[in-house]
């Protein structure tokens, strides 16, 4: 899949941007904070609903300015050619449309198109809070599935009228009849989303692992396991297993009022060789198991989709030692549409850098560039 | 430049509507102001009538300004046949298919704990007791298929199946005459889940 227009207006620093990207490498270098991440953001915002580092919309806004907008133009082999595009509004709600259609769940928009970033900032998924190997999963699950989308969306509403209504018991005595069938709810879209993870992760793993090996060294074995807040013994349905625990904590549940088990209290863990990296690996360590699972989430996606992903490098070479920035490079020039933001190019190999169409970013401002010739 | 004091509060007033934003309250009291003083007086006549004679008919909670409203009042009407929906408005969408026979209960809501809405506050206790008599055969739940209207539905079920009536609810999925290629994702999976033997 190939992104064939980009266009930004009034996106953060961007008043406007109309950017063609060539099907193979594309840099945008430039000083620090002149907008080359914002491009990336604007992408990532397009193709799963969320900014990979606002969080809220009007952060996304230029300043001044009522509306920004966010459009790509994607041509995809099998669907055609397909135009999503977000726009965001200071006053109101956020806007979403496919092929100019108005589309108001989050699931319409999220799917057509596919991409996975690397950042400095994916050791965290490894070492950081548990809520953002959630959002990891979330994000790289929703862009492979429209029903887990729908699905998320659908939890995070019955979760707030759950945690409302275990609040009502609790504060003023009322509403105890009705959590039977928030329960009910709960248990039968919790579930769901906890069996679509619970898949992804299996298969991850067994990619990550074999990626992790290559990367350093065959004694170290990778293996990813999804972590429920509840236990599920085998055999056992998960739906049946939730339904069970909720009934264990309804006391607790009503005493704080919060919903204390399901998928928005799940976790994952990374095991090398049987250690958890999170708490026992060194900053190395972790630094593969994060750039092994991110190239198996590619692999994945293209398994799933069909077609090759989007890859956006925000500074993402700038940690990695030699061998894994070359398994990271190795990748991009593998036939991917590849979007590279980085301050200058002296960190990138001469392989991508003299295969790659080049663009300064200043002051929000896009311009083609070529290098003079050294 | 300030609104002579009682334009100011008329366009104030216009504007507390829903979907009404302050262009359009203004656009409204200049055609108002423009306009005869009968035609003011005729909407000011029915604002005040509808305020005191609608009410909600005592047997299914539907607005009306008789003492039993029309459709309770009909009797080729089938009483064996009781559709739930949370709002006169989702009555008066069904009443338009001039399919539907049976007859109706207004919840005056959903359930929603976020908006302090439990069962108490909905017409659930009226319809209970309208079932007591055996009269109705099936109840079919028609509120919305949201996570609200599903709680809804879900919660007067468990009510209504122990006392040996048949509780069905209505299906959601394609709209007729629509594309499968145009119909949003949500919607396909749903009309996927609730597909049925041909």
């Amino acid at each position: 899949m190939q992104i064939k227009r980009l266009l930004l207006t009034d996106f953060r620093s961007c008043a406007h941007v109309d950017l063609a990207p060539g099907p193979g490498i594309t840099i945008l270098s430039g000083a620090n904070a002149q907008g080359k991440s914002t491009l990336l953001e604007a992408v990532y915002l397009l193709a799963t609903s969320r900014s990979p580092r606002a969080s809220k919309d009007v952060e996304m806004i230029r300043w001044g300015q009522e509306v920004a907008l966010a459009a790509a133009e994607v041509a995809r082999e099998e669907r055609g050619e397909v135009r999503v595009e977000v726009s965001l509004s200071r006053s109101e709600k956020r806007a979403m449309r496919v092929n100019h259609v108005r589309r108001v769940r989050v699931a319409d928009l999220v799917g057509h198109l596919n991409t996975v970033l690397f950042s400095a900032a994916d050791i965290d998924v490894v070492r950081g809070e548990p809520s953002l190997r959630r959002r990891f999963l979330n994000l790289e699950i929703a862009q492979i599935s429209p029903h887990y989308c729908h699905a998320l969306v659908q939890y995070r509403r019955i979760l707030e009228q759950r945690n409302r209504l275990l609040k009502l018991i609790r504060d003023d005595g009322r509403g105890a009849d009705t959590l039977e069938t928030w329960n009910e709810q709960l248990i039968a879209i919790g579930s769901r989303i906890v069996e679509r993870r619970v898949a992804f992760v299996a298969e991850l793993s067994a990619l990550a692992s074999h990626i992790h090996s290559e990367i350093a060294g065959a004694s170290e074995q990778l293996s990813i396991t999804y972590l429920p807040s509840f236990p599920i013994k085998p055999d056992e349905d998960v739906s049946t297993a939730f339904r069970q625990h909720l009934a264990l904590l309804q006391r607790d549940e009503i005493a704080r009022g919060a919903t204390l088990a399901g998928p928005h209290r799940d976790d994952l863990s990374f095991l090398v060789s049987g250690t958890d990296v999170r708490v026992y690996g060194s900053q190395g360590q972790q630094r593969s198991v994060a750039l092994a699972t991110k190239l198996a989430e590619v692999e994945l996606m293209q398994q799933r989709v069909g077609e090759a992903p989007v890859l956006l490098l925000d500074d993402a070479g700038s940690e990695l030692d030699e061998a894994r920035r070359a398994r990271l490079y190795g990748l991009v020039t593998g036939g991917y549409q590849t979007l590279v933001a980085c301050t200058d190019t002296s960190g990138l190999p001469a392989e991508i850098v003299c295969n790659a169409e080049q663009y300064r970013v200043e002051g929000g401002a896009v311009q083609q560039w070529m290098p003079a010739a050294t | 430049m300030e609104y002579a004091k009682s334009l100011a509060r008329l366009i104030g007033q216009l504007e507390r509507l829903p979907g009404v934003g302050p262009k359009s309250a203004q656009r409204m009291a200049f055609w108002i102001l423009a306009h005869p003083r009968e035609d003011a007086a005729a909407l000011a006549e029915a604002i005040l009538e509808v305020k005191e004679r609608i009410r909600l008919c005592p047997v299914c909670f539907n607005f009306t300004d008789e003492e039993v409203c029309a459709i309770d009042r009909d009797p080729r009407r089938d009483r064996s046949l009781l559709c739930v929906v949370a709002e006169t408005r989702d009555l008066a969408a069904m009443e338009k298919t001039n399919e539907f026979k049976g007859v109706y209960h207004v919840l005056q809501g959903v359930i929603s704990p976020m908006d302090g809405i439990g069962p108490e506050l909905l017409k659930i206790r009226e319809l209970l007791r309208r079932l007591e008599d055996g009269e109705v055969k099936e109840v079919i739940l028609a509120t919305n298929p949201t996570i609200e209207g599903d709680a809804t539905a879900l919660y007067l079920a468990r009510l209504i199946k122990p006392l040996g009536i048949k509780v069905t609810r209505i299906a959601h999925g394609l709209p007729v005459g629509g594309d499968l290629d145009y119909a949003d994702q949500a919607t396909l999976i749903q009309a996927l889940e609730w597909r049925r033997e041909m």
